[in-house]
């Protein structure tokens, strides 16, 4: 017979890695690749939030 | 031996984790350009030479001593989900390396730009800290109280 505490803890341990994978998938770059995305969205992504902290 | 060395690098583990929380929580919070990037400056070195070191003894020490004394490695659930938890850490923290030392090699750039510093400003150093703080926090739980639970080859073992 499984103790409660197992289960509980097997449903929470299920539970955050499949967030973890989904993170990992649906998030895509996830490390320290996003910050050097060569497609220039990163750049233009951080132009706005320095333009609109400027403006403040 | 093998228990106080692994008792003292998971909780050095822990320890040392905190303080990765405090830095990362320092550099998204500090108004001082020069604090921000002091940060990632000296959690690079501290991050290969402590947080690395302490959470692969912690794995280690963890294995042998249960693989060198009753409780087994695969018998107890309680020592089952340490297990898991330990290999998952140490997984995700040698993976993570990589991002500090980007963001040590931002922080070393002799004029950081308006971008450098939003990419040091990163609230991910602090999330990550915290989320492996609740997880080692969890394991020291489990190693203290040592919650009742057989899995079925312990079980097995016990009775067969």
């Amino acid at each position: 017979m499984v103790p409660r505490w197992v289960k509980v803890f097997g449903a929470i341990a299920v539970v955050v890695v499949v967030l973890v994978i989904v993170l990992l998938v649906v998030g895509g770059d996830h490390g320290p690749g996003r910050h050097t995305r060569s497609d220039g969205h990163a750049a233009s992504v951080v132009h706005l939030a320095v333009t609109a902290s400027g403006r403040r | 031996m093998a228990l106080t060395t692994h008792v003292a690098s998971s909780v050095g583990w822990l320890g040392a984790v905190a303080v990765f929380l405090v830095l990362g929580v320092v550099a998204m919070t500090s108004a001082d350009t020069e604090t921000v990037r002091a940060v990632y400056r000296v959690a690079e070195p501290a991050a290969w030479f402590a947080l690395v070191p302490l959470a692969l003894a912690s794995l280690v020490t963890g294995l042998i001593q249960s693989l060198c004394t009753t409780w087994g490695l695969f018998q107890h659930y309680w020592v089952l989900f340490k297990l898991a938890m330990n290999v998952g850490a140490v997984a995700v923290l040698l993976m993570y390396m990589k991002t500090l030392d980007y963001l040590a090699r931002v922080a070393a750039t002799t004029e950081p730009t308006g971008h450098d510093l939003i990419v040091l400003r990163t609230p991910s150093v602090a999330l990550h800290s915290f989320l492996a703080l609740l997880l080692l926090l969890t394991a020291t739980v489990l190693a203290v109280h040592k919650p009742r639970g057989l899995t079925p080859y312990g079980a097995r073992r016990r009775h067969g």
